[in-house]
């Protein structure tokens, strides 16, 4: 009864708009298309397994979900370990470091851009200064996407980082003191204490992440619109172009299907590895 | 025209995008019912004795400035509502455009108060922001009366049922008034769908400075135009001393203005981007004429002759010899007094042609008020209401014969040329429902091209992505 109120939420925005996509994702709709709709049962999804414009976004999506969740939990692990130190100015930096997380990713996209502009970017020009020569970045095949990597690592570093620092307020402080008594050094008990304690913060963090990186969209439709040669062409990108753009509703409705599975099975193998890994 | 609206300012009001885009997605999955046009625009416009006062206006057009559509009975109209949607402000050298735009639908509402007012909502981002917003008011049939559209894709708006035929409200000699290729943009199927006040063209700029160091005389009207190796020899015989010889604009990122800069010069060579039936694009956007320019075009990047990260403003800071452009950009030019530059025509392969087409207007399928829409569809094409003030504006060709004498800048260099290529060699891209699909895809493969793409390969994917979506749509039969 009391779960009504919610459960009346979730099932309209969230169950009914998903069964309407797998409804969708069988027939052969087109967005304001005249002419009837038919049924067509599972020719999108055949069709989607040989568009090879849709597996390259699939190995783009995966490729760019290894590259960023690793090094955005890196990265966020070890700016909270500096700023859990306590240092003099520790807060300035702690706001300084999440404030890019509170832009809004087109501005932080605008801003980016700039900085990745072929001749006047600030980027080539300090590589022009230091005798490196000038890199294409956004119009490289091997470069877009790291270049946007590096961007989304800079909005979200700083939003994991709080994450981990709350983590790491929690552990109590008996168990670092306990170990220092005993004699461990400071490597050790980051090592000991410290890190398997943050494993449930490091298992929130890694799920989140990967989904986020995942649904990699706003930055490539500010920066690359999927190319150069479909390098930044995401899952999630493919999905807009062919659904809104192209107007392929049914189609894209099926590639969401299969994103969805996509998604899923992803979440619950990481749940798995991370409660073997808890029931140690 | 969309390769105006793409420069880095606009991305800042691409905000929006991702929230329009979800709201379109949620309009899809709320209606795959078949579509039916709410109210066809079956008023005769007769009724409203406004068709008859437009002719007139036309044939005294050159007599008084007042005589512009002006309806012949006053009364036709009692305190009418109706709804316009324009591009919006978005900053760049669009701006000053958007703004003249709306002071003419406003001085329409001030000619017509008591009568006709017009709610007039303007909305950013031509390319991508005006797309989704208008798809997702068509599927909740929430459409205004009258509504600025870009002009490759009046078919897929008409396929759509968004827009309604407006053919019976301008009378033949009317519809003569306008430049074949506008009248060839708007129409699709035997309709006519849309009208604009504008149109386009395109040529090479070039700096007077360099052609003189190099030894190189330029043509300076159509019959003397370049074929293309000739051209292709002066960009590289320009190209160095840290000089460029031709610079292509690919700073203005994937846009329609790739399409519309490469495919005049496809069809110049024999060629076309999809078959004359319409029924595919393989065998023609990746046809022989096709590769053959793209091909051309790629060597004159690989040997550097352009570059393929250009700075927006290389010509003007004479860093290249030729640019190859509209005149929307002479604006700029103020600011560079050292820039000695003219104009001259497109080089061609075969046979001289020229791109055509810009942001154009049509009426919705479902507006309840016909004939008010009709009245400011007529205002906005008229040669005094509508043309002369944007076209002082923007600068681009008139779209109507009779508006040349009114705007005397327009016999002068640099914009004379624009003009006479727009009546003797203009063409329009090709109007179906297909576009989207088309222009988005050649757009990214002409990108990838100039970096160095194989050619063949990446227009037979443009191919493939295109014939797909006319076989997804039943080769858009219905």
């Amino acid at each position: 009864m009391f779960l009504l109120p919610a459960g009346l939420l979730l099932a309209i925005f969230l169950v009914w708009p998903t069964l309407q996509v797998l409804g969708l994702s069988i027939t052969d709709y087109q967005l304001l298309a005249p002419g009837a709709t038919h049924v067509v049962g599972l020719a999108n999804y055949r069709q989607l397994l040989h568009d090879a414009e849709f597996r390259d976004a699939v190995r783009v999506t995966v490729t760019f979900a290894l590259g960023a969740v690793p090094l955005q939990a890196s990265l966020a692990l070890a700016l909270a370990l500096a700023l859990n130190l306590r240092l003099p100015g520790g807060g300035i930096l702690r706001a300084a470091f999440f404030y890019p997380t509170i832009l809004s990713v087109v501005v932080a996209g605008v801003i980016w851009s700039y900085l990745y502009h072929p001749t006047q970017g600030m980027f080539n020009q300090l590589l022009t200064g230091l005798g490196i020569p000038r890199q294409p970045f956004l119009s490289g095949r091997d470069q877009a996407l790291p270049a946007i990597g590096a961007l989304a690592a800079w909005q979200n570093v700083g939003f994991y980082m709080v994450i981990f620092l709350a983590g790491l307020r929690q552990i109590p402080t008996q168990c670092s003191e306990a170990a220092a008594l005993d004699g461990a050094n400071g490597w050790q008990q980051l090592r000991f204490i410290t890190l398997p304690l943050l494993r449930p913060t490091g298992a929130f963090v890694v799920v989140v992440g990967t989904i986020y990186a995942l649904r990699l969209f706003t930055e490539v439709y500010v920066l690359t619109r999927g190319g150069p040669f479909g390098a930044t062409r995401t899952l999630i990108y493919f999905l807009w172009e062919e659904g809104l753009r192209f107007r392929h509703t049914a189609y894209a409705a099926a590639a969401a299907a299969l994103f969805f599975l996509l998604v899923l099975a992803i979440t619950l193998v990481q749940r798995r590895l991370v409660e073997a890994g808890a029931g140690r | 025209m969309a390769h105006r609206s793409q420069r880095l300012t606009r991305r800042a009001f691409l905000t929006i995008a991702a929230g329009t885009a979800g709201a379109g997605l949620l309009a899809a999955c709320g209606g795959p019912a078949t579509q039916t046009p709410g109210v066809a625009p079956t008023t005769a416009p007769s009724s409203t004795s406004a068709a008859g006062a437009t002719p007139r206006a036309t044939a005294s057009s050159a007599s008084s400035a007042s005589s512009t559509v002006m309806p012949a009975s006053g009364t036709a109209f009692n305190n009418v509502k109706i709804q316009a949607w324009l591009f919006g402000d978005t900053g760049g050298d669009v701006n000053l455009e958007a703004q003249t735009t709306r002071r003419i639908v406003e001085a329409f509402g001030q000619r017509y108060q008591g009568r006709i007012a017009v709610d007039i909502t303007p909305i950013a981002n031509p390319d991508t922001d005006y797309q989704a917003k208008v798809q997702s008011a068509a599927a909740a049939k929430q459409l205004p009366d009258v509504l600025q559209l870009d002009g490759p894709f009046v078919a897929d708006y008409a396929y759509r049922k968004i827009l309604g035929p407006i053919g019976d409200y301008f009378t033949p000699d009317d519809l003569r008034d306008f430049v074949p290729s506008i009248i060839e943009q708007g129409t699709w199927r035997g309709k006519l769908w849309s009208l604009g006040a504008f149109s386009s063209s395109m040529g090479v700029m070039i700096n007077q400075t360099l052609f003189a160091q190099a030894g190189i005389a330029a043509p300076i009207d159509i019959p003397s135009a370049w074929p293309w190796p000739r051209f292709a020899e002066a960009a590289r015989r320009l190209t160095g001393n840290g000089v460029r010889g031709l610079d292509m604009h690919l700073d203005y990122g994937v846009s329609d203005w790739f399409t519309y800069a490469v495919s005049p010069f496809i069809w110049s060579a024999g060629g076309d981007l999809l078959a004359p039936d319409q029924s595919t694009a393989t065998g023609f956007v990746n046809g022989p004429a096709a590769i053959n320019v793209l091909t051309e075009f790629q060597r004159l990047f690989k040997d550097d002759s352009i570059s393929a990260t250009p700075d927006p403003k290389a010509f003007e800071k004479g860093q290249v010899a030729m640019q190859i452009i509209g005149p929307w950009v002479i604006a700029g030019f103020k600011d560079f007094p050292d820039l000695n530059w003219a104009i001259m025509p497109l080089p061609y392969f075969a046979t001289k042609v020229s791109p055509s087409g810009s942001y154009t207007w049509g009426i919705s399928s479902t507006t309840k008020n016909s004939a008010a829409a009709a009245e400011l569809l007529r205002w906005l094409v008229a040669t005094d209401s509508g043309i002369v003030p944007i076209v002082e504006t923007n600068k681009l060709p008139p779209a109507r014969r009779s508006a040349y004498p009114k705007l005397p800048f327009y016999a002068t260099a640099p914009y004379a040329l624009y003009g006479e290529q727009l009546r003797q060699t203009a063409k329009a891209r090709p109007v179906t429902p297909a576009y989207p699909v088309l222009t988005a895809k050649f757009a990214e493969a002409v990108n990838d091209i100039a970096l160095g793409s194989p050619v063949q390969e990446r227009l037979n994917a443009v191919a493939r992505a295109v014939d797909d979506d006319i076989a997804r749509n039943n080769g858009y039969r219905s």
